[in-house]
């Protein structure tokens, strides 16, 4: 339990900087300001799914690819 | 959005870190928790990105200027850090691989 905790707290903390879900919310904020809240959360929906699904197929299958 | 070649990367590396766990039990989980620190992160971005607006309202004009500014610099120092982590590693295995000074012959 304490290696999965571990490992759970390292990969958070690497790749939490790097996407800066803060940040990157002010640019997305500053592109959208036309539209309204619903737009933006749907948006906001595709956007932490297609997030979700890039980063899940890169670390299962990134270094398979990057072998090949 | 906000997950280009550098967070790729990152995760890649991760991944690749895996093989070195011996234990089959120990690899699932190592899987499962990091399925579930991205799940964490993506669940950050919804988050941020659906409630950005009461945020700018929140901080206002300047403290959104302080906010981008404080995590560009924390972005740059992680660069730096990678950088040198890297470089570190190069020069190391250099230095290592540098044939030895052949001993004079004796007279």
């Amino acid at each position: 339990m304490d290696f999965a905790l571990d490992a759970f707290l390292l990969e958070l903390t690497a790749i939490f900087p790097i996407v800066n879900p803060p940040g990157a919310a002010l640019v997305f904020f500053g592109l959208t300001r036309h539209a309204s809240h619903d737009v933006r959360r749907v948006l906001a929906w595709r956007i932490a799914r297609n997030a979700f699904l890039v980063l899940v197929g890169s670390l299962t299958l990134g270094a398979v690819i990057l072998r090949l | 959005m906000r997950t280009g070649p550098g967070t790729i990367a990152v995760v890649i590396s991760l991944g690749l870190s895996r093989g070195s766990y011996s234990s089959s039990t120990d690899e699932v989980v190592l899987v499962l928790s990091t399925i579930c620190a991205v799940l964490v992160i993506a669940v950050a971005i919804f988050v941020c990105f659906a409630y950005a607006d009461r945020v700018q309202c929140l901080l206002g004009a300047g403290g959104t200027d302080v906010a981008v500014r404080l995590s560009a610099f924390i972005l740059f120092c992680l660069g730096i850090q990678i950088l040198w982590a890297g470089g570190s590693e190069l020069l190391h295995s250099v230095v290592h691989s540098a044939p030895p000074v052949p001993a004079a012959p004796p007279n």
